[in-house]
Parts: C-alpha cells; sequence; structure tokens
C-alpha cells in the first residue's frame, strides 16, 4: 500500500525525483512528519476547517463515525470499521481516505511521466514510506517493471526490516538513502519502537556487500541534539567504509498539522533547529573524513 | 534608503531618486500639439504631427541630473507622464480629480498642471482616436466591448506602441545617411501619381522628424557644455564634455563608441515614447548590436567592464523613469503601471551559434545590480546555451524581481519561419514588451496587444443559448442551454460556434482601431527606423514594414480548460452532478451550503490544467484549437498592401488583465466564484496546480505552442528556499532546459518571493517600497499594485518542497 506520490522532489536523491510513500512503518518516530505514513492499514484524515457542513459525511455513516455536533461535524475514530466507506465523499476533501493499493501499470505509468525531467537531471524514482522494504514484493514488482524502463531508483530506508526483503531488492536500487535515527540501542526503542540490533545487521550486511549509502540522521532536539549522542552515531558511521555522504537533517516540525487531522498528539516542540545548530556535528563529521553537508 | 546595493554613489542617488519621485503629468508636449494642430489644421496628417513633435524637441524642457552619464528626458521632469491629448482626453477630465486617489498607480498633478489639462482639452473634444473609433465601430461591436466581452480601450486611448526599432542600422548608418535615403526615395517620386504624392507626405514628414531628433540631441550637446562649463568639480566637468561632445557626434554621424551608441538608443527610447504613448517599445537585441562597439573600446582600451556596468546602470534608472497615464479601467489590466520596454540578451546568431558575450553578463549583472521594474529583461535560451550563463541568469532571478523571463528559442524560430520569415530574420527576433516577440527592426506594431478576448464570458454564453449573461443581451444565437445539451459534444459545439463568432468580433473591433490610428496618428520617427517604410514610402500603419502579423489576447485559458473537464467528467460521465443543478448554480453563485458542496465537487473531483493530465488538457486544447483555427480566417488591415503575413495568430501575455476581466464573468464550471480572477496568461489557476512546477510544464507543453506566437505566459513561483542551494539552481536549470530543450516551452519567468514577505509587504507598504514582484509577463513595485492584484498575486500557487 502507499499514500503518496510526490513529483518534482529534489532533496532525496539525486536530480529531480518522483517519490512513491509506502505505507507502514515499523518505527515509531514521534517526530516523524508523515505521521499517516506509519500505520500499515487506511488512515483518515479529517481537517476541520475544510469542512463545510454538508453533512454528507454524515449521511453515510452507519455507525456514527461522523455526527454532527454543536461545534460542527465531529468524527468517531473508534466507530470507523471500514474507511472506504468514506473515500471521496466528502465534497470539499476535508475527509480524506489515506492509502491506496499499489497498481503497479498504473503507477508505472504516472512515474514515467516525469521520465524527461529524471534523464536531464541524472532523477529518477525514489520509494519512501513508510517503510518501503517492509512490502519486499510490491516494492521487487515496481522496481522490476521502472527498470526495465531504465529509470533509476532509490530507497529511503530506516532498515528496520529483516535481511531478506532488503537483500533481493539490492539489485534494482541505485541509490542507498538510510535515516539512522541512533545508535544507542535502548534509546532508540525507548523513543521509536526501533530494534538496532536488526538495523546494525543490515548496515553490516551492506558493507560486506559493498553497497555505497548515504546516511541521515534527523537532528531531533531532546533525543540525540546533543554533543554526547551525536558523537556517538559519527564515531560509529567512521567504523563503515560504504557511506558516501552523511546528511545532517536539522529538525522541524512541518507534519505538526497531519497529526491534528489524524486526530493524533503532536508531543514534540514546535520551535525549528536552525542550521547553525548543526554545524559543530558538521565539523565533526567532516574532520572523520565523513563527506557531510546539512540538508538532504 | 541605505545603499544596500552596492551601487556607486552617482547609481545609488540617481536610483533613489527616480523612485522617491511621486509620479505626475507634464503637460508640455500636450499643450505644443495643441498650438500646432489649430495652427496647421489644414495640413495633411502626417505632416501637422511631424511639425507637432519638431516643435515638442526643439521647445519642451530638458535637463541634466546631478552625476547622469546618459542624458535625455521624455517630459519636463523624471516621473511626470505625458499627457497625449489627440488619443483620448474625456477620461482624463473624468478622473483628473481621482487620480491621486487610486489604489493602485496613482499620479499626483498639482492644481495648476489640472488647470492646464482643463485648458487644453476642449479642443480636442470629439477629435480624438477614441471618438473617432467609436464613431467607425459598427453598433453591434460598440455594444460587445460595452458589454466588456471584448476589451481594446487602450488601443484607442493610446499610440500602438510594441515595436522594436532597427537599432543595428541607426548605429551603423548614422542620422546623416537616414536623411540622405529619404532625398534618395523622394526624389524618384512621380507627383502627377496619386500614389506618390501621399508618399511626398511621408517623405516631408519623416525628414522633418529625422531633423527634429537631430536638434533635441544637439540641444543636449550645448546643455551639457554649458553646465560644464559652470562646474566647478573637475572630473563632472570632464564628464560633462564628454557628455556634449558625444551628443555632437551622434547628432549626425554615426556612433564611434559604446558610450555614444548606448547614449543615442537611450535618446531614440525617448524620442519614440514623445511621440507616441504606445507602450512596449522595447530595445530589441540590445547585447547584439551594442556588442562591437563595446568590443572595440576594449580592445583599444577605452572602456572598462566596471564603467560599461555603471552607464547600463544609468540607462536603466532613466527609463525607469518614463512613466505613462492610462484611464483606470485601462490600468487595471496594466497593474503596477509598466511600460513594457523589455532589453533581450542570449540567443543565437544567425548562424546559430550562441550569441552569448561579455555584454550578455554585463546586462544581466546591471539589471540584478540596480533591481528595477525597467527594462523587462528576457534571455532567449536555446539549447547550446551555457551552463554558466544560465547560472547566472538563475542567480539573478534568485534575487527575486522577477527577470530574467526566459523564451524559447527552440520553439520560437521553427515557428517564425514557419509562419514566412527569412531564416535570418527568424534567429534575430527579440521579446517586445512582456514576452511576446517579433524581428526587431522588420515588423509592424503589437505582435502581441490587440484587443483582449473574455474567453470566461464566451463559454457562459455557449451555455446559455447565446446570451451574455453579463449583458442580457445575445449577440449571436446559441446551440441550447446547458440542460438542452444530451452530450458533451453538443456543447463543444455550442463553444466552438460562439467562439467563431468573437473571434470575428474580435478582429472586427481591430480593424477599426487600425483603420482610426492609421488615418488620424502616424507615427513619423518610428516608421523611420523600421525597415522597409523608407523604400516603400510608407507608414507601419500602411504597410511599410518587412513583416506584420498581429494577435489579440485571450484571457481566461485554464478556466476553460477546467471548466470543460468539470462538465465533461462529472456531469456527462459521472453523473455527479445533474445538468439543472449546475446551470442553477452558476446563475446563483454557488449559494448556500448545497451550492458551496457542488462548488467543492467541481473544484476537488475534477481535473485542473496544470497537473499533466490528459484529460483536461487536451481537452483546453482542442477547445483552444476551434478559436485558433478561426483566426487563421482573417487578415488584418495591412493585407494585400506590402507586408509578409498581416495574418492573426494566438495570444495568452494578457498581462494582469486577469483581474478585471474576471470581474466581470459570473460564476463558472470549474468552480470559480463569480466576479473572482480569472486564471492569468497561460497559467494553471491559483492553487489547483498541485503536483508542482514539472507538471505544469508538461501541461503547458501540450498546447499548441507553436501557434501561439503572441505569447504562452507561465508565471511560476518558487518559495526563496527553493533555489538557495547551489544543487538546487543546478536542478532547476535541468528542469528549465528540460521545459525548453525536450517539451518545447515557449516561455516562463518566475517570482521568487515568500508569501510572507507579500503578506507584510500588504500590511506595511512603506517598508517594502522596492519590492519588486512578477505580475504577468513584466515586473511592478507590489506597493503600487491595487489590493485586488496583490491578493492575486498572493493567492498562485507558490512551489516548495
Amino acid at each position: 500500500m502507499i499514500f503518496n506520490v510526490q513529483r518534482f522532489s529534489t532533496h532525496d536523491g539525486n536530480g529531480i525525483r518522483t517519490i512513491v510513500f509506502f505505507k507502514g512503518c515499523p518505527l515509531r518516530c514521534p517526530w516523524c512528519s508523515n505521521p499517516e505514513s506509519q500505520s500499515f492499514d487506511y488512515d483518515i484524515f479529517f481537517d476541520k476547517q475544510k469542512c463545510i457542513g454538508c453533512m454528507e459525511c454524515v449521511k453515510v455513516s452507519r455507525n456514527k463515525e461522523f455526527i454532527r455536533t454543536d461545534e460542527g461535524i465531529s468524527i468517531n475514530r473508534d466507530n470507523i470499521t471500514d474507511p472506504l466507506l468514506f473515500k471521496d465523499i466528502c465534497p470539499a476533501k476535508a475527509i480524506q481516505v489515506i492509502g491506496e493499493e499499489i497498481d503497479v501499470e498504473k503507477l508505472v505509468k504516472e512515474l514515467e511521466k516525469e521520465r524527461v525531467f529524471y534523464d536531464n537531471s541524472g532523477g529518477g524514482v525514489t520509494f519512501s514510506g513508510g517503510e518501503p522494504f517492509a512490502q519486499p514484493e510490491q516494492l521487487i514488482m515496481l522496481a522490476k517493471e521502472l527498470k526495465k524502463k531504465g529509470i533509476s531508483i532509490a530507497v529511503e530506508t530506516c532498515l528496520d526490516v529483516p535481511w531478506e526483503n532488503i537483500e533481493v531488492a539490492i539489485k534494482y536500487v541505485d541509490e542507498f538513502l538510510i535515516d539512522l535515527k541512533h545508535v544507542n540501542g535502548k534509546k532508540l526503542n525507548e523513543v521509536t519502537c526501533g530494534n538496532f540490533a536488526q538495523i546494525e545487521y543490515n548496515l553490516r550486511k551492506l558493507e560486506a556487500e559493498k553497497v555505497p549509502v548515504t546516511i541521515r540522521i534527523p537532528v531531533i532536539p531532546g533525543f540525540n541534539h546533543n554533543a554526547d549522542d551525536m558523537h556517538a552515531i559519527i564515531d560509529y558511521l567512521d567504523s563503515f567504509n560504504n557511506i558516501s555522504e552523511l546528511h545532517l537533517l536539522p529538525y522541524h516540525s512541518f507534519g505538526k498539522g497531519k497529526y491534528q487531522q489524524l486526530g493524533r498528539d503532536y508531543k514534540l516542540r514546535t520551535e525549528a533547529l536552525d542550521k547553525s545548530e548543526l554545524e559543530p556535528f558538521l565539523v565533526y563529521a567532516n574532520n572523520k573524513g565523513l563527506k557531510t553537508v546539512i540538508g538532504g | 534608503m541605505k545603499n544596500e546595493l552596492g551601487l556607486s554613489e552617482r547609481v545609488h542617488y540617481l536610483r533613489e531618486k527616480v523612485l522617491s519621485t511621486k509620479p505626475t503629468i507634464c503637460v508640455e508636449r500636450a499643450k505644443i500639439y495643441t498650438e500646432v494642430y489649430q495652427k496647421y489644421e489644414a495640413f495633411p496628417v502626417p505632416v501637422k504631427r511631424a511639425i507637432a513633435l519638431k516643435e515638442t524637441l526643439e521647445r519642451m524642457t530638458i535637463y541634466i541630473d546631478r552625476g547622469e552619464l546618459v542624458v535625455g528626458n521624455l517630459s519636463s521632469r523624471i516621473n511626470a507622464a505625458p499627457f497625449f491629448p489627440e488619443y483620448s482626453v474625456t477620461w482624463m477630465l473624468d478622473e483628473l480629480d481621482e487620480l491621486d486617489k487610486r489604489p493602485g498607480d496613482a499620479f499626483y498633478p498639482s492644481e495648476e498642471i489640472k488647470a492646464e489639462i482643463r485648458a487644453i482639452s476642449p479642443y480636442w473634444i470629439g477629435k480624438t482616436t477614441i471618438d473617432k473609433g467609436y464613431a467607425l465601430m459598427p453598433k453591434e461591436l460598440k455594444e460587445i466591448l460595452d458589454a466588456g466581452i471584448i476589451k481594446a480601450e487602450g488601443n484607442l486611448t493610446s499610440g500602438d506602441g510594441h515595436i522594436a526599432v532597427n537599432h543595428q542600422k541607426i548605429l551603423t548608418v548614422g542620422l546623416n545617411a537616414y536623411l540622405d535615403e529619404i532625398q534618395f526615395y523622394r526624389s524618384k517620386l512621380k507627383l502627377w501619381d496619386w500614389a506618390d504624392l501621399k508618399k511626398e507626405q511621408f517623405y516631408k514628414s519623416v525628414e522633418i522628424g529625422i531633423k527634429a531628433l537631430q536638434t533635441y540631441i544637439r540641444r543636449y550637446e550645448a546643455l551639457a557644455l554649458e553646465l560644464a562649463e559652470k562646474e566647478n568639480d573637475e572630473t563632472r566637468r570632464q564628464e560633462l564634455l564628454l557628455i556634449s561632445k558625444n551628443c555632437g557626434h551622434i547628432a549626425e554621424k554615426p556612433p564611434e563608441t559604446f558610450y555614444q551608441a548606448l547614449q543615442m538608443t537611450l535618446f531614440l527610447q525617448l524620442v519614440l515614447q514623445i511621440e507616441s504613448n504606445g507602450h512596449s517599445l522595447s530595445f530589441g537585441r540590445m547585447d547584439q548590436y551594442l556588442y562591437p562597439f563595446y568590443e572595440r573600446d576594449l580592445k583599444a582600451g577605452i572602456i572598462t567592464p566596471e564603467f560599461a556596468m555603471e552607464l547600463l546602470e544609468c540607462t536603466w534608472i532613466k527609463i525607469l523613469g518614463v512613466k505613462k497615464v492610462r484611464s483606470w479601467s485601462h490600468t487595471r489590466f496594466s497593474a503596477g503601471g509598466p511600460l513594457y520596454q523589455n532589453v533581450t540578451i542570449g540567443g543565437q546568431t544567425v548562424d546559430g551559434r550562441d550569441a552569448v558575450n561579455e555584454l550578455s553578463y554585463l546586462i544581466l549583472w546591471s539589471v540584478g545590480k540596480t533591481r528595477l521594474t525597467q527594462p523587462n529583461l528576457s534571455v532567449r535560451f536555446h539549447k547550446n546555451m551555457s551552463d554558466h550563463f544560465m547560472m547566472e541568469c538563475i542567480k539573478v532571478i534568485e534575487m527575486g524581481f522577477g527577470m530574467p523571463a526566459f523564451n524559447n528559442d527552440e520553439i520560437v524560430i521553427p515557428g517564425l519561419i514557419k509562419l514566412g520569415v527569412e531564416k535570418e530574420d527568424a534567429y534575430n527576433y527579440s521579446a517586445i514588451g512582456c514576452i511576446e516577440i517579433a524581428v526587431p527592426g522588420k515588423w509592424g506594431y503589437r505582435c502581441t496587444g490587440m484587443s483582449f478576448l473574455n474567453f470566461g464570458r464566451v463559454l457562459l454564453a455557449a451555455l446559455n443559448d447565446g446570451l451574455d449573461t453579463g449583458s442580457g443581451k445575445t449577440f449571436h444565437p446559441g446551440k441550447g442551454k446547458l440542460v438542452d445539451f444530451e452530450s458533451f459534444d453538443q456543447l463543444m459545439e455550442a463553444w466552438k460556434d460562439q467562439v467563431k463568432f468573437y473571434a470575428k468580433a474580435a478582429v472586427t473591433i481591430d480593424t477599426v482601431v487600425d483603420t482610426v490610428l492609421e488615418e488620424n496618428v502616424p507615427d513619423i520617427l518610428c516608421s523611420a527606423f523600421v525597415d522597409d517604410c523608407i523604400e516603400k514610402g510608407k507608414f507601419i500603419k500602411e504597410g511599410g514594414s518587412k513583416y506584420d502579423f498581429i494577435s489579440g489576447l485571450q484571457v481566461g485559458i485554464a478556466n476553460l480548460g477546467n471548466s470543460l473537464a468539470a462538465i465533461k467528467k462529472l456531469v456527462f460521465e459521472e453523473k455527479r452532478i445533474s445538468k439543472e443543478e449546475l446551470a442553477k448554480n452558476l446563475e446563483n453563485n454557488f449559494e448556500g451550503v448545497e451550492g458551496e458542496k457542488l462548488r467543492q465537487v467541481l473544484l476537488n473531483y475534477a481535473p485542473k490544467f496544470g497537473n499533466d493530465d490528459d484529460y483536461v488538457d487536451l481537452l483546453l486544447k482542442e477547445a483552444y484549437m476551434y478559436f485558433i483555427e478561426e483566426m487563421d480566417k482573417y487578415h488584418t488591415t495591412r493585407f494585400g498592401r506590402g507586408p509578409i503575413g498581416c495574418g492573426y495568430y494566438a495570444g495568452t501575455s494578457s498581462i494582469s488583465a486577469n483581474v478585471p476581466s474576471g470581474s466581470v464573468v459570473g460564476a463558472t464550471p470549474d468552480g470559480r466564484k463569480a466576479y473572482t480572477p480569472l486564471a492569468e496568461g497561460c497559467s494553471p489557476s491559483s492553487g489547483t496546480d498541485i503536483l508542482g512546477p514539472t507538471a505544469v510544464f508538461k501541461s503547458i507543453a501540450k498546447l499548441p505552442t507553436d501557434k501561439i506566437m503572441g505569447g504562452v505566459l507561465l508565471n511560476q513561483k518558487l518559495s526563496p528556499a527553493v533555489i538557495k542551494e547551489e544543487a538546487d539552481k543546478r536542478k532547476l536549470m535541468a528542469m528549465l532546459r528540460t521545459f525548453f530543450a525536450d517539451l518545447k516551452g515557449w516561455h516562463v519567468q518566475y517570482n521568487i518571493v515568500s508569501r510572507e514577505t507579500l503578506l507584510a509587504a500588504k500590511k506595511e507598504p512603506e517598508k517594502y517600497r522596492d519590492l519588486i514582484v512578477r505580475v504577468a509577463g513584466y515586473s511592478a513595485f507590489f506597493t503600487n499594485l491595487s489590493p485586488d492584484t496583490q491578493d492575486d498575486i498572493i493567492a498562485r500557487t507558490e512551489h516548495t518542497l
């Protein structure tokens, strides 16, 4: 299942790219800017500001999924058993069902539309998510078709998946972008549910397979934005010989609105990190000989 | 204001002065023209106008400001728009006391000036081009104009403009040579012959005109000398002496240095705008015709790149001081008071090589450094343009004042050749005004800029059995109402039928306009400087130019496509909306919750132009093609009188017309509410292009761009962050190369200003006095725009990452 196809993406791999966002992720990072990417099932966005109060959703409801209250339309998420019931029924798109089964043929056709831009910029398609390797069969099917058309593929992954899922895909992937949040397994697991042992295993496997990778670290206040943690991460990366680039991504809270639309709380601060706050780590990593940039 | 741009002290001073001087009106020209017209009432029109021009150039106030390196002036002071009474006076009289109260583009004439205008005007009432135009206009066409379906006011209340003269020739042969050439052809006339007697009036007036221009230049020679004699500062004294010497030289002979050539170019620019108030008077390929002078001077060691830059900067400031006062209704079509004085750089040489030279860079950088709304800088893209030059262009684009815009050789040159333009002329095209194109010095007026046709109104008439809902009149019986159509094809037939009718109406109106301008206000000097007027003994308007193609402007392109797609998909295919429901809601402007619900469905569940969706893109193409094919049938008033062409093509360079044009269109089936702006140029409707700039490029490229030679205007807005880093700029470059070389896009320009900045500027205009935005084919000071145009610009999608 995917949840979005985004054209003209310029910061997730080489050149001009189209990103296919896979739905479902083993991690639950509280800073995730696409919270709708986490569940492997359909989600429902409800944007109250767009609601025009036309009652269409209330009429469709069977189990009081949407009800009318004094403050306008209200959603009872617990009552929703069949999200697809609400697909495309809201005129104003205040209700959006997030998630779509992959139709390879249709999707490839869509991705091919940007072909000339890929060719002229050295770009291609990026699988992101969610976690693309969590759906290896769909990923391979799609990748095979794109490869037949000669379209370059990048994958953005957290690596917290069984090695086999990655192994079968390696030959199709031209660029690995690895989002590494932390190297302290305990901290990682506490905050994101991630399993560092699995991630580390896959990292070493990729190294052994001599697959060059780009590592991207989201720098998050209160999680890894401190000298100890960042130095530990960079020191750890320094022990690899297949890292072509390191990207330090300053924390931002652009995804905050989406949490609201999913009926969830956003627990982190609103204020973004300034690029300058990452400078010391840039210097630290560069000194280690890692080719590092701030931003993607 | 601080000198943040790193300009020289002189340039900073001059820039500040032009930015801080309140626009006013100058009546000197109007007074002289009135006197001459009264005194020489019986004279043939061209001769009368030549004498009026001569007397003006001899008697008008001239000045040289502190530190000026290039000299010349349009009117008695900077930012004073001359009043041109022979074109129109009634609107001026009606609006005189309102000029300083306008929400945008205000003028501040003193009471004294107002009194003079009131004194001059009575003579002109009933004699102006607009009076004559309405007198000649068939009744039904006048009603269509009054209904606001077609707009041509600006074409009757001012001169033509939209032209570039043959700078190359002027700079090569010098002014005296023109007198010789006139004499040569004049001596061959057989005055017993009717046609030759007419030509005699042409030659007589052109000779007066050239001599008048020489006198004007000589006056600056004298003034500079006089000032030099009084000057205590030795450096400045030397500058003034050089200015004087330069003027003395170019008054008769061809320029010998870059400095002289540039000075001559500026004089021409000013005098042609004294002669006529037609805007979009353009410089053509400045980096090409000035380069030999620059190259020679550089080799001879008499110029440095720095000094050349300073001269160019001074020139840009001078031409920003040129102002034009338009009626309020016309102003709304040209928001921000633009003169659209275009400078074109780059492109290819006649033999297909990259034409970019050192001067192209200097022009680009100097425009970037002065950061003003004039000149309107266009770069001709071609596939062999170097990355280096493109990168420099992108760096100027990043400054956020909307320049340069790109035109595309890869589509324009083959398009011109297909029209019958000779290869070497096609390779020499330049942008005129905004984005439209012509061969400089060889093409007649208005390669675009004829009447505006409001596609929104035409579509609504097609859905209402021909009834124009705005005026309540049926100008052309329809093929039924929306509820009567049994298939989408029937609806498309109805559109085709209506648009064909209005195409003919637009041409008829153009014919009236052109006839009146030809008979009453021939441009003397402008004709002298356009091939082959002197040889033929004809003014441009009589068919004197080598080429002559024109176009009108079609407004509401994206709305047309989106409306058709919404009806086809939601009404006829999915039947999600009934015909009755839609018809009712178009009439009542989506009233109430039910109306809003229907509107949201139209907005959200039908494909929108600009998202690379064939469904709507090809539908728009089909609908537009009916208009384009119809225009092939018509010709202009110059047909059969000499020029190659004399036909029409389509054009979408509709400047800021989308806002006032939208204000007279009821609700449309794309979900647009009544009286809100239409989509601008050929750009997607605001906020509907949700897949980003590449998808927009793909959609635009599906239109028959080689048939829209009047310009395929695309405005894109990027947030500044998108091109901040070097790597991002490279990606933008790749995107542009793809758009032009592969997709054969026609034009694109960028607004790189954040939404926040625009909102802040709207709130506190005084802090953002020199904030410039791209309106549509031209840039304007944001704070000069009226609030509705400001809102429209803010609403246009900002593509982020």
